[in-house]
């Protein structure tokens, strides 16, 4: 079996992460929300990057770490542009303020809110005690924002796992990106529990 | 318009005039622009860690990747005398996530000036730290390094 095979069990996972996540982006702007990318890969540090899009623009970030029994971090990506109209939409302000560091504090809580959703339901349906740090947040170099992340996980590991969910909001014509990045210790742990879990249910 | 290699995250590359190197998105990542003028001949090193272990990618820390470009460039006739570097990026890009995310970018930096130092080469430009990210463009026809940020 090679590496995409092993990872196939996951994606019932993700797609139940995913969905919490959208729906909690639905129900903080009150907008229809949509998943126009959905893929989970082992990927090497070095292309990580690669996997977020123009690592050159600028872009809104919040970033929110996960510890207890999986190590990771959720990775929220916008343009600025962006996220000035979800922002609006979420705290119901009028489009006329230019981008401020407000949005960027807006976003932090958005991420927050998107983070537990998913964070939740994993810990729900895999019976694992996790934990989310404070969400932090910039507008900078995308690639730049998000290298000393891939810098903590080069310590140890060659290749992390990436779920990467873009969701759009068809009425605003903007989008966001959402990565989650697991450490492979993490990854064999959410497997290890996915195979138990389907035993037991076969059992049953 | 000149030819242009972008190089990535834990990656390098050695080239001569007139070519122009370029790297971007370099938070608390260094990247080491070198430059022999004699020879028109440089290279960029893009390293995201300060010290290997693991035996992971030698490229990816500044204490294997440094090395390995200080040859490349000697194979291309450059003498460590006649080199200078400018280094940039080191910035901790944020706050409140941990030690490691605060310090990395610090940490990068003195890896990078030691490795530097240690052959004897002049650092003649450093745009580190602060909390913005870079980009980096590198004229082999003049040794101009071109430093971007966000504003």
């Amino acid at each position: 079996m090679d590496a995409t095979d092993a990872l196939g069990p996951l994606k019932k996972v993700t797609a139940v992460t995913t969905d919490c996540a959208a729906e909690a982006i639905a129900k903080l702007t009150g907008q229809q929300v949509t998943t126009t990318v959905s893929t989970v890969r082992l990927v090497a540090i070095e292309e990580v990057l690669a996997e977020i899009g123009d690592i050159t623009s600028v872009t809104s970030v919040v970033v929110v770490k996960i510890g207890g029994d999986m190590h990771g971090l959720l990775f929220l990506a916008l343009n600025p542009g962006d996220a000035r109209s979800i922002t609006k939409d979420t705290i119901k302000q009028t489009l006329t303020q230019t981008y401020i560091d407000q949005d960027l504090n807006v976003l932090c809580e958005m991420t927050n809110i998107i983070a537990g959703a998913m964070l939740n339901s994993l810990s729900q349906l895999l019976d694992l005690r996790l934990e989310q740090s404070p969400p932090a947040g910039t507008t900078d170099i995308l690639g730049a924002a998000l290298d000393p992340f891939l810098a903590e996980f080069g310590t140890k590991f060659d290749k992390v796992l990436v779920q990467k969910e873009v969701f759009s909001i068809p009425a605003q014509g903007s989008s966001l990106k959402l990565l989650a990045i697991i450490d492979p210790p993490s990854t064999d742990r959410i497997l290890q529990k996915i195979k138990a879990d389907s035993q037991n249910a076969t059992n049953y | 318009m000149q030819p242009t290699i972008k190089i990535g995250t834990a990656d390098f590359h050695v080239a001569k005039a007139p070519l122009i190197l370029e790297s971007q998105g370099i938070g608390s990542c260094v990247v080491t622009c070198l430059y022999d003028s004699t020879q028109k001949v440089g290279a960029i090193c893009h390293i995201i860690l300060p010290t290997q272990a693991n035996n992971l990618n030698p490229k990816r820390f500044a204490n294997t990747a440094l090395p390995l470009v200080f040859a490349e460039l000697e194979r291309l006739g450059c003498r460590r005398t006649h080199l200078v570097a400018h280094l940039v990026g080191g910035a901790s890009m944020f706050h409140g996530l941990g030690t490691f995310i605060n310090s990395i970018g610090n940490q990068n930096v003195i890896a990078v000036k030691q490795a530097i130092t240690q052959q004897g080469i002049r650092i003649i430009g450093m745009d580190v730290g602060g909390t913005v990210g870079r980009n980096v463009v590198f004229d082999l026809r003049t040794g101009e390094v071109t430093v971007a940020s966000k504003s």
